[in-house]
């Protein structure tokens, strides 16, 4: 039996610069895991490349997500077979109001899964009861796209996002970076209120605390070098507090 | 290195060369090749003849031009981005009174990939006088990564003067990021009752806000005499025209 | 009874959905233009003779000016004596009411969504439709007149109403004007005519829709709008044309009166048909749109969606004559596949006070080519005018172009003019974050440019806003990879 998702010796670059070089890890329904390491060790490209961002290309190896083989598709085929990804940086989109956008989102999930779109009236419920337990105001979802929020606002409003579309794989890109103590609380229980059998998480990050006690992760992979050099459990987290990452690092360049 | 210049022709400038040119005395026409690599600043007086510039910028370097122009003859210049990564900045101040006429024509070509363009145009126009600003950004088909700005302000400081600008961006790609913007108005009013209420006379308030106006190109000269000579150049321009 | 048959083009394209044509009798002029022409046209509208002199002025006129070429647009030569300059509907040369209006015709209008039955009318927008060259139908025109209101065709008009039409008729736009205008003035057809009385706020919007059906017809229609001191009007105009292989021309004129106090908005959703991905057929839309602020206070507002034809030549501009009175141009142009548009508007400061605002915003893809053209002038007597335009242009694709050619002149030290103009593309980063919520490239980028476009579809009336919205997603469709 094959894990629910199976990153197998992935290679990727950007330009001409290497940047994953045979990465591997696999996730099971329901698991949470958390992908650590230095700057520049991939963390990010990985994000990107399940993804399916342009901007990155895919040299070598395979990503199957529950049966089929994610490097063959579209950004939006992998977005609607259910791949949420919390942006680090999220995008402004000047003029389009957070809820448009969503509607947008929405319907286009359901019409290609085959469902029919939601009508004004269930959609709107739909965002309230979300907006309302991310402490979203209603102005917030009028306003256009990350247009003028704050840092912490906007991470709140990818949650946000998440929560709408109810993915079934969600990638969080450092989702408590320049985030203070209270809205990364809001933030991991966003994520807490979202944790299910059937959906599970990869969260990058550097925040010790918010890892252990917002995040709860099944498994650390650590990155170096676009490979995983260690994997543990909340254990090896206390292990990265005291020491970092000097002695992977050493290993990944011996 | 600060090197005069009078009536130049041809100047060609070898790669990787760097250097600063003044030059006060102006031909019918100059032209000037950058070579690759090269950095040259460029400070100019015109006041006279129509005169003509045209620059040719290669691989990598930068021209960085300064124009003042007081209002004796039109001038036009003519820049072409002609290869990958070149840099050009080309500021004007124009200051013209009395009954003075003059076209100020500027064009430039971003005819290569990741080049970028700067020019800020700001103008004093007094007594009767009349300026006419045109100024174009052009960027040809299939060019990438570009980035063009051009921002033109005037101050009418008569009730007689006039300024017509036309600014015009000219884009045949959809790799790039331009941005022009012109604004033809008169000193601000509550900069000047302000300097007023602190006992400045009204005439030498107009003076000292339009030095300032006018300043905010003069000031990026590094050159501490070639800044003030310039800000006394342009100021005899003015003539009281203010 | 004529049967409507939905023209094979529509089959295989799909993306302009007017593109049908309606099978009518059509009581056509000979093709070809000369003076009999213009007397038939007039003869058959019953003008009077200083109508008819108009119109022979400006024709003699018209045969000594020369087809402009200033504008960034390209098109073969118009050969000006292959067109019918009249094509009416046989049966509607002059419908009494709605139940004396060829079924035909209302069934063509139901398919373009326009409410022509008063009953269907939920919005109250009164409707006055102008099929080919003859106004076929105006509703709620009886509402109106309680309260003094004119709605009514221009040929109407010129029966009922001569006093007003001869007043007004080429005081904004004399026949001198240009070349397409001069033409319109010898051989308009029809068109709408409004009067909205002292004081009054016109109770409902306003609305013209034309279309252009037979073949080898050109469009020569003629709106007039008078508001007089104190009173309100809003009017939209929205025109479609069917699918051919030919060029046809449709060069109106829109002349508007504002007096003291008074405000007219002027909404339009040009949508002509644009030609086919290669470039063949489509309309050229040679407008001339002017209005005069002739009071104190006057305000004249323009807003246009253009998404449609082939080639596009129209300056929507306000003479700010009164004190005090204000100007705005909001425009939204999109252009794909060989579309060419050359728009903008003239902002021309006469009065003291007098203030303007331009949003334009071009968007261009495929192989078009979009410019925005701007004048705004500042006469020596403009004290304290003011002006600010925004133009900004998206560009979609590597071989479409976008030009942004404002001319500022400002001859009043009082005055300011201020023009900030952008242009950049759709950022990758944009589209990867719509595609990664699930979006599809087209349905990401009709998203963002619906968004740049925002400023402009909010001044729009409601239920051109959603027309409107739609029609970009329409009108960018193949145009991302």
């Amino acid at each position: 039996m094959s894990a629910w998702l199976e990153i197998k010796d992935l290679h990727a670059k950007v330009g001409d610069k290497p940047i994953l070089n045979g990465l591997s890890l696999s996730i099971n329904a329901g698991e949470v895991h958390v992908i650590m390491g230095p700057n520049g060790s991939g963390k990010s490209t990985l994000s990107n490349v399940l993804c399916g961002n342009p901007h990155y290309e895919v040299t070598g190896g395979s990503v199957i997500f529950k049966g089929k083989n994610l490097l063959d598709m579209t950004v939006e085929e992998r977005a609607r077979t259910g791949i949420f990804l919390a942006f680090q940086h999220p995008i402004e989109i000047p003029g389009v109001s957070m809820a448009t956008f969503m509607k947008y989102a929405l319907n286009s999930q359901r019409k290609a899964a085959g469902e029919k779109e939601l009508d004004a009236v269930s959609f709107m419920k739909r965002i309230k009861i979300r907006s309302q337990a991310l402490e979203i105001s209603d102005e917030m979802l009028k306003r256009p796209v990350n247009v003028g929020f704050s840092g912490g606002e906007k991470k709140r409003l990818e949650v946000f996002q998440m929560a709408v579309l109810e993915p079934d794989f969600c990638i969080l890109d450092e989702m408590d970076s320049g985030l203070d103590v209270d809205a990364v609380k809001v933030a991991g229980n966003g994520v807490k209120i979202m944790r299910s059998p059937q959906r599970s998480f990869l969260v990058i990050s550097h925040n010790i605390k918010f890892l252990k006690e917002q995040i709860m992760p099944d498994k650390i992979h650590i990155l170096v070098h676009g490979r995983v050099v260690a994997e543990g459990d909340q254990g090896l987290l206390d292990k990265i507090d005291r020491s970092g990452f000097s002695e992977y690092q050493k290993e990944a360049v011996a | 290195m600060v090197e005069e210049l009078s009536k130049t022709s041809v100047l060609t400038i070898s790669p990787g060369q760097s250097a600063v040119f003044v030059e006060k005395q102006l031909g019918e026409k100059t032209e000037i090749v950058v070579g690759a690599g090269a950095h040259i600043r460029h400070y100019r007086l015109h006041d006279g003849q129509d005169h003509m510039l045209s620059v040719r910028i290669e691989q990598g370097a930068s021209y960085e031009v300064i124009t003042l122009h007081r209002g004796n003859g039109n001038l036009m210049l003519s820049f072409d981005l002609a290869q990958e990564n070149a840099f050009c900045r080309s500021d004007i101040v124009y200051v013209l009174h009395g009954k003075q006429e003059s076209l100020i024509r500027s064009n430039v070509r971003h005819n290569a990939d990741n080049t970028v363009s700067r020019q800020m145009v700001k103008g004093a126009v007094g007594g009767q006088a009349f300026a006419a600003f045109e100024g174009g950004v052009f960027i040809p088909y299939e060019r990438k990564k570009i980035d063009g700005a051009q921002q033109h302000r005037a101050l009418l400081l008569s009730p007689d003067a006039a300024v017509n600008a036309v600014p015009q961006l000219e884009i045949y790609a959809d790799d790039v990021k331009c941005a022009h913007g012109s604004a033809i108005g008169s000193l601000n009013k509550d900069q000047l009752y302000y300097l007023r209420t602190r006992g400045i006379e009204e005439q030498e308030a107009r003076h000292l806000l339009t030095q300032a106006f006018l300043d905010e190109v003069f000031d990026t000269i590094a050159e501490e005499d070639i800044r003030e000579e310039f800000k006394q150049l342009a100021a005899e321009g003015l003539q009281n025209g203010v | 009874m004529t049967q409507e048959k939905v023209s094979a083009l529509e089959a295989v394209s799909d993306t302009y959905h007017y593109g049908f044509e309606t099978q009518i009798s059509a009581e056509t002029a000979p093709k070809g233009l000369n003076e009999e022409i213009i007397r038939f046209i007039s003869a058959k509208k019953k003008e009077p003779e200083w109508l008819l002199e108009f119109r022979l002025k400006a024709y003699r006129h018209w045969l000594t000016m020369k087809e402009p070429t200033w504008a960034k647009v390209s098109y073969p030569p118009i050969d000006y004596q292959d067109i019918y300059y009249y094509a009416a509907p046989k049966s509607a040369e002059s419908p009494k009411s709605l139940d004396e209006v060829d079924p035909e015709l209302l069934k063509t209008y139901d398919k373009l969504g326009v409410p022509l039955h008063e009953r269907e009318v939920l919005a109250g927008v009164a409707v006055d439709a102008v099929f080919d060259s003859v106004s076929v139908a105006t509703t709620f025109r009886e509402k109106l007149a309680r309260q003094g209101i004119i709605f009514c065709s221009i040929s109407e008009a010129v029966q009922n109403h001569p006093e007003l039409v001869k007043k007004y008729l080429g005081s904004v736009v004399p026949y001198t004007d240009n070349f397409f205008a001069c033409l319109n003035s010898a051989v308009f057809t029809d068109g709408t005519f409004v009067y909205i009385p002292k004081g009054i706020r016109c109770p409902m919007e306003l609305s013209t829709y034309f279309r252009i059906n037979a073949k080898k017809s050109g469009q020569f229609e003629r709106t007039m709008i008078i508001a007089d001191d104190n009173s309100y009007v809003s009017y939209l105009e929205g025109c479609t044309a069917p699918q051919r292989d030919e060029n046809q021309l449709h060069a109106a004129i829109v002349e508007i009166i504002v007096m003291n106090d008074a405000e007219v908005k002027y909404s339009t959703v040009q949508n002509w048909y644009p030609g086919d991905k290669e470039g063949k057929g489509g309309i050229y839309n040679f407008v001339t749109k002017r209005g005069l602020c002739k009071g104190v206070n006057a305000k004249l507002s323009w807003t246009q969606v253009e998404t449609g034809s082939a080639v596009t030549w129209k300056y929507p501009s306000c003479v700010l004559a009164g004190d005090n009175s204000v100007g705005e141009f909001y425009s939204v142009a999109i252009t794909n596949n060989y579309q060419q548009a050359d728009t903008g508007t003239k902002m021309i400061h006469i009065g003291k006070n007098t203030s303007s605002t331009i949003v334009s915003k071009g968007i261009s893809a495929g192989k078009s080519q979009n410019t925005y053209r701007g004048l705004v002038k500042m006469g020596r007597n403009a004290e304290n005018a003011r002006n600010f335009s925004q133009c900004d242009s998206l560009l979609i694709g590597s071989q479409c172009g976008a030009h942004t050619l404002p001319y500022m002149i400002s001859s009043n030290p009082s005055a300011s003019v201020e023009h900030e103009a952008t242009t950049s593309k759709i950022s990758d980063e944009q589209l990867f974050y719509c595609r990664q919520r699930g979006l599809d490239a087209e349905e990401a980028v009709s998203l963002i440019v619906n968004g740049f476009c925002k400023d402009v579809m909010q001044k729009l009336p409601m239920e051109f806003a959603v027309e409107a919205t739609r029609l970009v997603a329409v009108t960018l469709e193949g145009s991302v990879g």
